[in-house]
């Protein structure tokens, strides 16, 4: 009877020994793919085109995951949910899309993730971080001197520079995310095996997150270690405190400065009055998915720096989904609860609080990591030997297809910016003579739009005012 | 403590102050609203298991199709919300099990509370049909009906004297409120008092039908003078021919407000025919079937006939049924939750029943629809404030702070279209803002708030009358054209969903003096003095804009004979406003 029940036939144990390499090896390249592989292209997030295939990829993983009769945890795939429901009915869905794709991109590890793929990936992570390590001094004497002589833009000229290092990711803080989860990790593998290769990755990803001179990070790593080497031992543990006190200090100032440092903290505390006080004006639902972007030139603080996101998930979620965010949030940190007992529960505590201080959650190449820990440190299932057709597995397949298509048309599309849509409307109207539905336009581009990058539009609107005003 | 101990904490506590309710406006009143549901929510965390009968999952069934098909229908608005939320309150009160000696000793107690609120009311004002402290004295009356019924039938421990004394002072507060809702109970009280006493009792029947009489003769003689009473005919017709439109899935979860004025076909005063709208249908049966067709009123008849089978308080319960005949009780959230309360207490005492289902509730599973639903009342309560405090400096002609607190309210909760209203209203006066900011925001304001109330003319309206005070405005020229096209267009919106408006209609007017639309605007004029003969502003307008000399002659004449209505004739507010009495209405 049980082999006429729906999925049964598929519960074949051959069927899945022939396929768990393959879905091995799949899970691997898709994380590969979204970090970058190293000599061959950046991360999908940063070669933009690329993000189509990973998304395929990331669909087979689903239907893969589906298979294995693999279920989304309730409070993730509620989570998952909400935004993908704000993202549906967000006022600006190419602005909301571009992050429910990213988030796409990364949440499905969750999915596809389990117990058994921690004895393969953390050495996998180790070997790849050495890699990047190669490849970012390979960067850093080769290929930047030669760009150097062609960029003239100041600040991708800092960049290249060298000051600070971020190998295929887009940024020197998402990089250091990546470094940050792999020390970790290393560390945890080394207190469990003293006599161990792990050093190596260890010591060399410490550096080179030093060298990424990024401040959260580095503290968020720091204080994970010493909570880790206090539970195994209390003389190492405030050994470590004491040293990487001392020295991790000394070796901040003398990169980054208190001056860069201090604008670095007034531009968070900036962003993050900003993004209050658009949770105040839109309490309810928010602005929308990823509209604090749009609305941030609006709410900017004087002096303040002119950002895409509020650099903060919680602020980012409260500006964005109002109530609703705010029970995102909630959710997440119910998620992160259930996992309390789970050996992996620091290192995922620690990519969260990343998460808390910096903007990662959004971008798939390193937020893939916290997914596929925490799809790693959730209780170990017999996927395979459950029979007939999962109810669980069956809602998480559906949720996820529904966000797989919306997300495939925007990374496909390429729907322009909200901003540069308005423009061409503000355009049309004034071409057709609609000069109600034009200044209505102009009034909000002005608004909506970044000072520093379009002078012109303010310039234009003072223009128009005289001319609306006849 | 012994009954908590026995009954449950929420078993005493919501019926507790499901009575106190009663004496904040019938449970009107925001912290009724508003906080009672989350203390309910409270509860849900706080009990460990709850068990729910066939008759609750078809009540949540049906209140989530209403909901949903509200909202695909796009004929959803705050209240729609509301309606959800608190009938899945009115679904968790039934899930109690509270004593019956504590149901009618509450009962009883606050019904001779209110009686004395109401004989005061009476020696204060010197005036019958006193409401206590309900919002009408229909209400009142079906509160203290249910009080008198529980002293005469249901109450144990008391006395013939005593209960006589107590009954005779309910007697007493039900003849001070003088409702007509009231005579039809006490009529029914007596039939149900015939059968119980048999020939015994023949002198106490043939008493309180004399009650009953006396009751109804006074409020008759009340009504002759006073002919808007004798409207509710009227309505019942708007309602019947609503009802037409869409006899099988209705309009939607509390739309009828918006809907039924546009079906009312008048009250005839002196000078004036549309004063009132009814917004209401005044019938509990009529106000379902409007709302949720015949499909949900039948989904919704069975799920209380499930209730209402396993109830010791049938014989109460019915009451509140009849008084639904010709009233709206359940817009009294008291009364709406009384009713739910006498359909908790079962024939004999048991907590479990066959096809009942136990559900165990952890802070888990429960945590997050209890924050979204408090966080959504705390929200709803927060810009009620600050509305209140827009109105307050409104009153006052503090009209930035106005501005500042309507604005703030709207932005809270976004799907309130009076804060909406109330802002675009004081920033239309408001001098200091720039004009740029200002036409931008009220468009802002009006264009969200009517995509969010697509049912409420009156937010159409007040995006017309935006648009016609940017055409009034000096400068601006090149934006009027289609300014201009805007405010037709939302006129026409505002007419399409309640066409027999006089405002509307003279809005719409107003807009067409600004074309050359010669016809339109004649037919306009002509509608309009059709609805309202007495509507100075028309003829004036009308005076100002034709070049056809019989047609101005004709508004001369109606001008003067507006003119030479004595103002010490009776004019309600209205009538003083459309003769120009009073300062002009639009």
């Amino acid at each position: 009877m049980a082999g006429k029940r729906m999925g049964a036939p598929l519960q074949a144990p051959l069927f899945f020994e022939i396929l768990k390499p393959l879905f091995i090896s799949l899970k691997l390249f898709y994380l590969a793919l979204l970090m970058g592989i190293p000599f061959v292209t950046g991360s999908v997030y940063v070669q933009h085109p690329l993000a189509p295939y990973a998304l395929l990829l990331a669909g087979l993983l689903i239907l893969l995951g589906f298979l294995y009769q693999k279920r989304l945890p309730f409070p993730a795939a509620a989570a998952f949910l909400f935004l993908f429901v704000a993202a549906l009915l967000s006022p600006e869905k190419t602005l909301s899309f571009e992050y429910l794709a990213a988030f796409f991109l990364s949440f499905t590890a969750l999915l596809v993730f389990d117990p058994a793929d921690e004895k393969l990936l953390t050495p996998f992570l180790a070997f790849y971080s050495l890699t990047m390590a190669c490849y970012v001094a390979f960067q850093y004497y080769v290929v930047y001197p030669s760009l150097l002589a062609q960029v003239t833009d100041p600040a991708q000229r800092a960049i290249l520079r060298g000051m600070r290092f971020f190998g295929t990711f887009a940024l020197p803080n998402i990089y250091s995310f990546f470094l940050m989860a792999v020390v970790l990790l290393m560390f945890m593998r080394l207190l469990k095996e003293k006599k161990s290769l792990y050093w190596i990755p260890f010591l060399v990803n410490g550096t080179m997150l030093l060298l990424t001179r990024s401040f959260i990070a580095a503290v968020l790593t720091f204080l994970m270690i010493v909570i880790l080497a206090l539970k195994k031992n209390k003389i190492l543990g405030w050994g470590i405190a004491g040293a990487g006190l001392s020295l991790g200090g000394l070796f901040f100032l003398l990169t980054r400065g208190t001056e860069s440092l201090g604008q670095s903290l007034f531009f968070r505390y900036a962003n993050y009055v900003s993004a209050l006080r658009i949770f105040r004006d839109y309490p309810l639902a928010g602005t929308g998915l990823n509209h604090f972007d749009l609305y941030y030139p609006l709410y900017r603080l004087e002096g303040a720096n002119y950002v895409h996101n509020a650099h903060a998930l919680p602020f980012q979620m409260m500006a964005d989904l109002g109530g609703i965010g705010i029970a995102v949030l909630l959710l997440l940190g119910l998620f992160l609860w259930s996992l309390r007992k789970s050996p992996f529960f620091p290192l995922l505590m620690a990519l969260m609080l990343h998460f808390v201080f910096d903007l990662t959650f959004y971008i798939p190449s390193v937020a893939a990591l916290f997914w596929a820990y925490a799809g790693i440190a959730q209780k170990k299932r017999e996927y395979t030997r459950k029979k007939g057709l999962s109810l669980p597995a069956l809602a998480s397949l559906f949720l996820l297809c529904a966000a797989f298509i919306p997300s495939f048309r925007y990374y496909t599309v390429n729907p322009p910016h909200p901003v540069r849509r308005m423009e061409k409307e503000a355009r049309l109207h004034r071409e057709r003579g609609a000069l109600y539905s034009h200044f209505i336009t102009m009034y909000k581009l002005n608004q909506f739009v970044d000072a520093k990058e379009k002078p012109q539009i303010r310039e234009q609107y003072e223009e128009y005012k005289k001319i609306w005003n006849q | 403590m012994k009954s908590i101990r026995r009954f449950g904490t929420s078993d005493i506590i919501i019926p507790l102050v499901i009575f106190v309710s009663s004496f904040l406006n019938g449970g009107e009143h925001y912290a009724v609203k508003y906080l009672l549901p989350l203390m309910g929510i409270i509860f849900i965390l706080k009990e460990k298991k709850f068990v729910l009968q066939r008759s609750h999952f078809v009540f949540i069934f049906f209140l989530f199709f209403s909901f949903v098909f509200t909202v695909l229908t796009g004929m959803a608005n705050t209240d729609t919300v509301n309606f959800l939320l608190w009938g899945l309150f009115l679904a968790y009160v039934t899930t109690k099990a509270p004593s019956k000696a504590f149901l009618t000793q509450g009962l009883i107690v606050t019904s001779l509370l209110h009686t004395g609120i109401l004989i005061f009311q009476w020696i204060e004002r010197g005036a019958l049909r006193q409401p206590s402290t309900f919002v009408n004295a229909n209400w009142a009356a079906v509160w203290i009906a249910a009080g008198l019924y529980a002293a005469l039938f249901m109450w144990d421990a008391s006395g013939p004297r005593l209960r006589g004394t107590v009954s005779f002072l309910l007697a007493a507060g039900f003849f001070i409120t003088l409702s007509r809702t009231g005579f039809l109970l006490l009529f029914m009280m007596s039939l149900i008092m015939a059968r119980r006493l048999g020939k015994r009792g023949r002198k106490a029947v043939l008493l309180l039908l004399l009650f009953a009489v006396l009751l109804f003769a006074l409020r008759f003689s009340r009504d002759v003078k006073d002919p808007v009473a004798f409207s509710r005919g009227k309505i019942y017709d708007a309602a019947g021919k609503m009802f037409l439109q869409r006899p099988v899935l209705g309009y939607g979860a509390a739309v009828v407000d918006d809907r039924l004025p546009h079906y009312f076909s008048g009250e005839e005063r002196t000078y004036s025919r549309y004063s009132l709208f009814p917004r209401m249908a005044h019938s509990v049966y009529l106000e379902s079937l409007l709302s949720f067709g015949l499909f949900g009123t039948l989904i919704l008849g069975y799920a209380i006939y499930g209730f209402y089978k396993r109830s010791g308080y049938r014989a109460l319960f019915l009451l509140l049924l009849f008084a639904g005949i010709f009233n709206n009780i359940e817009k009294s959230f008291s009364l709406l939750l009384l009713g739910a309360l006498f359909l908790t207490v079962p024939t004999t005492f048991k907590r479990e029943e066959k096809e009942s289902y136990a559900f165990a509730v952890t802070w888990k599973k429960g945590f997050l629809p209890v924050f979204l639903i408090s966080y959504y009342f705390m929200l709803t309560l927060l810009s009620h404030f600050f509305f209140l405090a827009g109105e307050k400096a409104m009153t006052e002609r503090r009209l930035m702070d106005s501005f500042r607190y309507y604005y703030r309210s709207y932005r809270i909760l976004p799907l309130n279209p009076l804060a909406a209203e109330g802002a675009v209203r004081s920033l239309l006066v408001i001098d200091q803002i720039q004009w740029d900011v200002k036409l931008a925001l009220c468009e802002e304001i009006l264009s969200s708030s009517a995509a969010l109330n697509r049912q409420n003319p009156k937010i159409f309206w007040s995006q017309g009358v935006y648009y016609q005070a940017l055409l009034h405005s000096t400068g601006l020229t090149p934006l009027k054209p289609e300014a201009h096209a805007r405010a037709m267009q939302s006129v026409e919106q505002a007419l399409a969903l309640h066409g027999n408006n006089p405002r509307y209609m003279f809005l719409k007017m107003a807009l067409l003096a600004y074309t050359t639309e010669e016809e339109a605007f004649e037919k306009t004029f002509y509608d309009l003095i059709s609805l309202e003969p007495y509507y100075r502003n028309a003829y004036e307008l009308m005076m100002q804009r034709t070049s056809n000399e019989e047609l101005k002659n004709f508004c001369t004449q109606r001008i003067e004979v507006i003119n030479n209505i004595p103002h010490s004739e009776p004019l309600n507010t209205y009538e003083k406003n459309i003769l120009g009495f009073n300062g002009s209405l639009d």
